[in-house]
C-alpha cells in the first residue's frame, strides 16, 4: 500500500509535467493551428541546453539554468514562427505544409544534436539529491522540486490565459480568429507569442524530465508521442481536457511501469488512447471533430 | 471621412466587387441596400481590412488604408460589426466586451465605454457572466454591437444589425444607431429591409451584382426606378 | 483565330480518355521502358542494381502515398506503418510459420489493406487534422508495439533475420545476381504505377477529385466521401503492404528500424520532390532520393541534417516539386507562344 501511494505521488508529479508539455502542444494548435512535429526536438534541445549549462561547459545551479534556457526557448520559438511558419499562412494547404516543415525541422534539429553532442546518452543530475520522509512515505527531493516547479508554471499559465490581456487575446484567436481581427488583435503577433510560449513550455518539460529519463538525441520523440496522445485523448484545443488526460495518463504510466515494467509503458499509452477514442472520438473534451 | 475609389475585390477567380466608389462624410449615416449575396458584406469586410481589394484605393481621413491589417484599422477607429457577429463563444459577455477594448486607444476609455454600452443595452449588464454561446439571437447581436462600440470607433461599418431580430428589437437597434450618429460617429450601414433606416440616412447606395446601381439622398431614392424595382418588384 | 480558353469541367463519373497519350502516360511509359532496358547496361554492377531495386520499391510506395496525400487530400502520416506491417507479415509467415515466401506477397498486400482500412474507419469521419494526428500516433506507436511483440514472434528490437529469399523453380534468388530481383521489383513497381494511374484517371478517380473539390456537389450525385475514401485508403495500403513484403525478402531483414524517422523523411522528400498530386512525380522522386542519399553516404549524420533542411526548403520554396516545375514551365511556354502569335485578343 505504501509503495502504491509512492507510485501514485510519482504519477501525479509526472502528470503535471506531462501537462505542461502537452498544453504547449495544445496551445500551438488551438491558437496557431500548427501541428508542431518538431515539438520533440524542442524538448531534446531544452534538455541539452540545460545540460550544457549545468554539466557540460558550466556548472550553474538549476535556478539559473531555468532562467537562461526558458527565454532562449521562447525566442527560438518566435524566430521559428516568423521565419518558417508565417510565410506559409497565406497558403490554402497551410496545415499540411506546416506539418512537413516542422518535420524537416525536427530531423534537422535532432541531427544537429547528434553532430554537436554525439550519440552517447547524457544524463542530467537531479536538482536536489536525497529524499525526505513525510508521513511514513519516502519522497525524493527531486520529485518535490519537480512538482513545485511544474505547479507554479501551471498556475502561472492559467492566470496568464485567464486574466491577462495577452492571454485573453490568445484564447480569442483560438475561439474565433475573425472575431479577433475585428476587435483589433494583431494575429501574427499572437501567433508568434503562442509559439514562443509553446516552445518554452516544451523546453521546461525537457529540463524537468531529463533527470528521470536518459538523454539521447532522439529522446524527445517519446514525449512528442505522449503529448500527442494526451492531446488527442483530452480533446484537441481543450486545456481542461489536456489537464485531465495528462493526469490520468501520468498516474497510469507510473502504475504500469511499476507493475509490468518500462517496456509496456508505450503500448499501454496506445491502448488508453484507443479506448478513449472508441468511446469519444473527439477526445474527452474535444469539440465536434466531425467534418462538416 | 471615408473614401472608396474604384475598388475591385475577388474571391479567387470570382469577382465580387466591380469598380465601386463611395463616400461617407464625417457624422453621416450612409446606408447600403441590395439583395443578398451581391457583395454588401464583402464591401464592408474590405473597407475594414478583413479582405484586400485587387485594385483601387480606400482612404480614411485622407490616409490610404486598403491592404492594411485589420488591427491597424481598429486602432485608427475603423470598426466592423459583422453580420456573423464572430463573438468568442467560450467567453462571457463581460470578457467579450473587454476584448472589444483591446486596441490601445480603446483601452484608455474602456471604463467609460463600458458604461455607455450598458446604458444602451441594460440587458447586457445582467447577462455579463453568461457565456456567449448561451445567448439568444437578439442578445448575441446586442453583444456584437456593444463589443464593436468598446473599440472606441470613429467610423462604424455595421452589417445587417437587425437580421433575425423581432420587430421591437429591430426598432430599438435602429434607434440606437441613430443615437450613435448623433454622438458624432460616422456610420456605414448595410441593411436588407428599408423603411426606418432609409428615412434617417443621409445618403443611400444600392448595390447589385457587386456594382452601385444607385446612389443619392433619400429623396432621390424614393423617386428612383432602380430602387423601386429592387424593393417592390422582382429582384 | 478565337483564342478563348474554356477550362474543362470534370464531372464526377466522367470517363476521361484514360489511355490517351499525355504527359502523365508519356513519362510513365518512358520510365518503364528505360527501367526495363537498364539491366542491359548496368546488369553487371550489383551495387547499381541494388539502388535501382530499392528505388523501385520506394517508388511504388511513394505513388501509393501520393494517392492519399495529393489526390484524396488525406493527411496519412502512417504510410510507413503499412509498409512495415506488410514486411513483418511476410517475414513472419516465411520464418515463423515456414510457408513458401511467395505467399508473403499477397499476405503483405492483405495486411496492408486491412490495417489501412482499420485506421481509416475511425479517422476518415473526422476532419483533416484529426486524420493527421491519429495516423501520426499510429506510426509512432508501431515501433514500440513491434518491439514488445517479441512474444508473438516479431523478433523484438532486433527484428527478424535472415529472411528466406524467393525461389523460382529450383533457383534461389541470391545476392550475387541482382537481375532476377530487378525484374521482379520492376513488375511490382509497374503494378503500382498502373493501379495508381487508373485510380486517378478512371471514373472512380474523377469522383474522388470531384469530392475533394466540391463535397456537396459530389454528394448530391450520391457519392459517399467516406466510402470512396476508405476504398482509396485500402488501395494505397494494399500496394504499400505488397512492396513491404517484397522488401523483407529482398533485404533479408526486418526490424523496427524500418519505422525510423530516416525512412519517413526519405518518403516525404520523394513525394515533395516529385510533386504532391503530380503523378508519377513521386516515383521519379524516389529514384532521385535513393541515389542522392547514396552519393552522400560518406557524410553520415550531416546527410540527415541536409535532408531535414531539404524538406524545409522544398516546402517553402518549391511546394509543387519537379513535376510542378514542369507544369509551370509548360504554362509559361504556352503564354509565351500566345504572346508572340499575332492572333487578336478576345477581351470579355
Amino acid at each position: 500500500m505504501r509503495e502504491f501511494t509512492e507510485v501514485l505521488i510519482t504519477g501525479v508529479t509526472i502528470g503535471i509535467v506531462y501537462f505542461l508539455v502537452a498544453v504547449g502542444f495544445t496551445l500551438c494548435y488551438g491558437v496557431g493551428r500548427v501541428l508542431n512535429y518538431s515539438y520533440g526536438s524542442f524538448f531534446t534541445w531544452g534538455a541539452y541546453l540545460a545540460w550544457v549549462l549545468a554539466v557540460g561547459y558550466a556548472s550553474l545551479n538549476y535556478f539559473l539554468v531555468f532562467l537562461i534556457v526558458l527565454p532562449i526557448m521562447f525566442l527560438f520559438g518566435v524566430v521559428v514562427d516568423q521565419v518558417l511558419i508565417r510565410p506559409l499562412r497565406k497558403r490554402p494547404e497551410f496545415e499540411f505544409s506546416v506539418l512537413l516543415v516542422t518535420l524537416g525541422l525536427a530531423v534537422f534539429l535532432d541531427n544537429l544534436v547528434l553532430v554537436i553532442f554525439g550519440a552517447r546518452t547524457k544524463s542530467l543530475p537531479e536538482f536536489l539529491a536525497g529524499s525526505v520522509k513525510i508521513a511514513g512515505f519516502t519522497i525524493s527531493w527531486q520529485l518535490i522540486a519537480m512538482f513545485i516547479f511544474a505547479l507554479v508554471v501551471a498556475v502561472a499559465l492559467f492566470v496568464f490565459l485567464g486574466k491577462t490581456r495577452t492571454g485573453m487575446s490568445m484564447r480569442a484567436v483560438a475561439q474565433d480568429p475573425t472575431g479577433a481581427r475585428i476587435v483589433g488583435i494583431p494575429l501574427f503577433r499572437v501567433f508568434a507569442i503562442t509559439f514562443g510560449i509553446s516552445t518554452m513550455l516544451c523546453g521546461a518539460g525537457g529540463i524537468l524530465l531529463a533527470p528521470r529519463f536518459f538523454m539521447t538525441p532522439l529522446g524527445g520523440w517519446t514525449f512528442l508521442v505522449k503529448a500527442l496522445i494526451i492531446v488527442i485523448a483530452g480533446g484537441l484545443g481543450s486545456i481542461k481536457g489536456t489537464l485531465y488526460a495528462a493526469f490520468i495518463l501520468g498516474i497510469l504510466e507510473a502504475i504500469v511501469g511499476w507493475q509490468l515494467g518500462l517496456l509496456w509503458v508505450m503500448p499501454f499509452w496506445f491502448l488508453v488512447l484507443f479506448l478513449i477514442l472508441l468511446i469519444r472520438p473527439a477526445g474527452l473534451f474535444g469539440a465536434t471533430a466531425r467534418k462538416g | 471621412m471615408l473614401e472608396v475609389e474604384n475598388i475591385n475585390v475577388f474571391y479567387g477567380e470570382y469577382q465580387a466587387i466591380h469598380d465601386i466608389s463611395l463616400r461617407v462624410t464625417e457624422g453621416q449615416l450612409v446606408s447600403i441596400f441590395g439583395p443578398n449575396g451581391h457583395g454588401k458584406s464583402t464591401l464592408l469586410k474590405t473597407i475594414c481590412g478583413l479582405m484586400k481589394p485587387a485594385s483601387g484605393v480606400i482612404r480614411f481621413q485622407g490616409q490610404e488604408i486598403q491592404g492594411l491589417p485589420s488591427h491597424k484599422l481598429v486602432e485608427m477607429g475603423v470598426v466592423l460589426i459583422s453580420e456573423e457577429r464572430h463573438l468568442f463563444p467560450e467567453m462571457t459577455v463581460m470578457e467579450n466586451l473587454q476584448l472589444g477594448a483591446y486596441a490601445k486607444p480603446a483601452r484608455k476609455k474602456e471604463a467609460e465605454n463600458l458604461e455607455f454600452v450598458f446604458s444602451m443595452f441594460p440587458k447586457l449588464k445582467t447577462l455579463s457572466k453568461k457565456r456567449a454561446l448561451n445567448l439568444s439571437g437578439g442578445e448575441a447581436r446586442m453583444l456584437a454591437i456593444g463589443r464593436g462600440l468598446m473599440s472606441d470607433a470613429r467610423f462604424l461599418a455595421i452589417d445587417e444589425p437587425s437580421f433575425g431580430l423581432a420587430p421591437i428589437l429591430r426598432t430599438q437597434v435602429f434607434e440606437q444607431i441613430m443615437t450613435l450618429r448623433d454622438r458624432g460617429l460616422s456610420i456605414l450601414l448595410v441593411e436588407q429591409t428599408t423603411g426606418d433606416i432609409a428615412e434617417q440616412s443621409d445618403y443611400i447606395y444600392l448595390l447589385e451584382d457587386g456594382r452601385i446601381a444607385f446612389s443619392g439622398s433619400k429623396g432621390e431614392a424614393l423617386n428612383s426606378d432602380a430602387v423601386r424595382k429592387v424593393f417592390l418588384g422582382i429582384t | 483565330m478565337n483564342r478563348a480558353r474554356v477550362k474543362e469541367v470534370r464531372l464526377p463519373g466522367d470517363r476521361p480518355k484514360a489511355l490517351r497519350l499525355n504527359r502523365q502516360t508519356g513519362i510513365t511509359l518512358g520510365m518503364i521502358v528505360v527501367l526495363a532496358l537498364l539491366p542491359l547496361a548496368f546488369g553487371g554492377s550489383n551495387y547499381t542494381m541494388r539502388l535501382l531495386v530499392v528505388s523501385m520499391i520506394w517508388g511504388g510506395v511513394a505513388v501509393a502515398w501520393d494517392l492519399l496525400l495529393g489526390y484524396a487530400g488525406i493527411f496519412n502520416l502512417g504510410q510507413v506503418g503499412f509498409f512495415a506491417l506488410g514486411a513483418y507479415a511476410s517475414a513472419m509467415l516465411s520464418e515463423n510459420a515456414g510457408l513458401n515466401p511467395w505467399w508473403g506477397l499477397p499476405a503483405g498486400a492483405a495486411v496492408g489493406a486491412i490495417v489501412a482500412v482499420l485506421l481509416g474507419l475511425p479517422s476518415l469521419r473526422l476532419a483533416g487534422i484529426y486524420i493527421a494526428l491519429l495516423t501520426l500516433a499510429f506510426y509512432e506507436v508501431l515501433a514500440p508495439l513491434l518491439t514488445v511483440g517479441q512474444a508473438i514472434g516479431t523478433g523484438g528490437k532486433r527484428g527478424i533475420s535472415p529472411i528466406t529469399p524467393y525461389k523460382v523453380g529450383d533457383h534461389l534468388l541470391g545476392g550475387s545476381n541482382q537481375v532476377p530481383w530487378y525484374y521482379l521489383a520492376l513488375g511490382l513497381f509497374v503494378l503500382c504505377l498502373v493501379v495508381c494511374y487508373f485510380a486517378i484517371n478512371s471514373r472512380f478517380g474523377t469522383s474522388f477529385v470531384a469530392l475533394h473539390d466540391s463535397e456537396s456537389f459530389a454528394q448530391s450525385l450520391g457519392i459517399s466521401r467516406y466510402k470512396v475514401s476508405l476504398l482509396i485508403v485500402a488501395l494505397s495500403g494494399t500496394l504499400t503492404g505488397l512492396m513491404g513484403a517484397f522488401y523483407a525478402h529482398y533485404t533479408g531483414v526486418v526490424s523496427p528500424r524500418i519505422l525510423g524517422l530516416e525512412v519517413f523523411i526519405y518518403l516525404v522528400i520523394m513525394v515533395l520532390l516529385g510533386g504532391v498530386g503530380k503523378f508519377p512525380g513521386p516515383a521519379i522522386g524516389a529514384f532521385i532520393v535513393i541515389f542522392v542519399s547514396d552519393w552522400l553516404r560518406a557524410f553520415q549524420n550531416f546527410r540527415m541534417l541536409i535532408f531535414g533542411a531539404l524538406v524545409i526548403v522544398l516546402v517553402m520554396l518549391a511546394p509543387r516539386g519537379l513535376m510542378g516545375a514542369v507544369d509551370s514551365g509548360q504554362t509559361y511556354a504556352r503564354r509565351w507562344r500566345a504572346h508572340r502569335s499575332p492572333a487578336p485578343e478576345d477581351k470579355p
